[in-house]
């Protein structure tokens, strides 16, 4: 393992990169399905097989799965009636399959030798236009549900209470860029968060091997990345649920400004 | 929407780095199939799994709801049950107690029936004993004085030779005996 | 068992934000803010051909726009420490 091989085991960014599976191309624009493409799919098929399998008996005293089902479904719930109000759960489907989708991706990418084409994990959360993409589907409900319920009303939002007049156009353009910066925000940390968790377990799993394979002396020291590895492992699968968390959170207050764009 | 551009601009300058996550060869398909794969989780959860959990949570709920319901009845129940125990057993209490206090009244009643009888009886025999005695003393002070008379005549003929009759040697003795 | 439900939530509202994801937090919301704003800036001087006026105001205003962000954020977290 020693030239090219230790490099290539050793390259962090390589757990990141894009394999075609089949070539796709529409219209000049390629759409080939990828090894990112499996993973969505593989999650939506495991969070919708999951749950229904969880809930295939649906009884009335919950075995374990059901009970994990139902406490996720509670979780959900509750998360929406704390920030937006019970009106928020009428978003509930939408909340619920962000946050699912969010987690399965964020976990599924902690399994290294999940069967993926590439032969390696693969976390597409940790794609920013992946979750670009995530930020705006929410942005644009918040956006497009406030102008429907709200009308010009929404654009209270905007004009915070008790600013004196003559610096209202320059605070109403910091409001607009804040709201503006919302799905940035949203994208970034998730995409961050995931990116950066990743880049360093491979880094340290890197000394690793670079350490094993010097042999004598630096296979000994080559523990302590080994001990940094298993608490960033852990620290990674709390990230993972964390940042799944504070997505479906913050949906749920910008959708709550949506409901009541008055209350800032 | 402005943020569209802004990153299609980013993406221009990120095509020369070959850092995977901001390669936009794949931005593309991974839109694409992101679309795909979150719209059928969108449809699969909220068509089929969450009004599943949803109604199963409900169902739990109206019948723990229900069961309380029957509860708080049952209890209701129960405590009508055990005031009327309460209230029955209060009333034996109280009869028992009259029953008791009956009792006691008639056994002192008989007791002071049979207390006066005694004491009637023994009033009797007293009256009778008392009787008998001063006949006995009677008598026997009646034969004291024949006795008397007899000695007291036996003493005159020893001493003086008198023939003394039975009656006035009695006459004598009750002279005496004034 | 409301009760019960009671002590889980308080507890799971115990446990808190982590060190590293308040700051996190935090910096995600002003980096947030400063792109928005650049965003817009650049885009301004991309369609009225303002430049540089336009990238140079609009990170000015996404650093305010950021701290907004981040007093709104440290408000919210302080509120729910408060609150729960």
């Amino acid at each position: 393992m020693k030239g090219p091989g230790v490099a290539e085991a050793t390259n962090p960014i390589k757990q990141f990169e894009i394999h075609e599976v089949f070539e796709l191309v529409v219209g000049g624009v390629n759409l080939s399905f990828t090894n990112s493409s499996y993973f969505m799919m593989v999650a939506t098929v495991m969070v919708s097989g999951l749950l229904a399998l969880a809930m295939s008996k649906r009884a009335l005293v919950p075995g374990r799965a059901q009970s994990v089902a139902e406490l996720l479904y509670e979780f959900v719930a509750g998360m929406i009636r704390d920030t937006a109000g019970d009106e928020g759960l009428k978003f509930f489907p939408f909340v619920f399959t962000l946050f699912a989708f969010i987690l399965m991706g964020n976990m599924l990418g902690m399994l290294p030798y999940f069967p993926a084409p590439g032969f390696h994990g693969f976390t597409f959360t940790s794609h920013i236009i992946v979750t670009f993409a995530l930020s705006m589907i929410v942005i644009s409900i918040v956006v497009g549900y406030g102008l429907i319920k709200n009308g010009l009303g929404f654009f209270k939002l905007f004009v915070p209470s008790g600013v004196p007049a003559a610096i209202m156009p320059f605070v109403i353009l910091i409001e607009i860029i804040s709201f503006i910066s919302r799905p940035v925000t949203l994208c970034v940390r998730l995409f961050a968060n995931m990116l950066a968790g990743h880049i360093l377990l491979k880094v340290f799993a890197g000394f690793i091997i670079m350490l094993g394979a010097a042999g004598g002396i630096y296979t000994a020291v080559g523990v302590l990345p080994f001990f940094m590895v298993v608490a960033l492992t852990a620290l990674e699968f709390l990230v993972a649920f964390l940042q799944a968390y504070v997505f479906a959170i913050l949906t749920c207050i910008y959708l709550g400004d949506a409901l009541h764009p008055g209350h800032h | 929407m402005m943020a569209d551009e802004s990153t299609g601009a980013g993406a221009e300058y990120a095509a020369e780095a070959a850092f995977p996550p901001f390669d936009p060869t794949y931005f593309a398909s991974q839109l694409f199939w992101f679309a795909i794969s979150f719209v059928l989780l969108y449809v699969l959860l909220s068509r089929f799994v969450l009004p599943r959990i949803g109604g199963a949570i409900e169902e739990r709920r109206d019948r723990i709801a229900d069961n309380l319901d029957a509860a708080a009845e049952m209890k209701a129940q129960a405590d009508e049950t055990e005031q009327a125990y309460q209230k029955a057993l209060a009333d034996a209490r109280a009869r028992a107690q009259s029953v008791a206090a009956e009792a006691k009244a008639e056994a002192d009643r008989e007791i002071a029936e049979a207390t006066r009888e005694a004491d009637a009886e023994l009033d009797a025999k007293l009256a009778e004993g008392e009787a008998r005695i001063r006949d006995m003393r009677e008598k026997a002070l009646g034969e004291v004085r024949s006795i008397a008379a007899g000695a007291a005549a036996t003493v005159a003929e020893r001493l003086a030779g008198l023939e003394v009759s039975d009656s006035d040697a009695e006459k004598a003795v009750d002279g005496v005996k004034g | 068992m409301n009760a019960k439900l009671e002590a889980r939530r308080e507890k799971e509202a115990e446990r808190g934000p982590t060190g590293w994801g308040l700051g996190l937090r935090y910096g995600s919301e002003f980096a947030g803010g400063v792109l928005a704003g650049a965003g817009l800036g650049y885009l301004a001087d991309w369609a009225f051909g303002w430049s540089p006026w336009g990238l140079l105001v609009g990170v000015i205003l996404g650093f305010a726009a950021g701290t907004l962000n981040v007093v709104r954020a440290a408000q919210s977290v302080n509120n729910q420490d408060g609150a729960d």
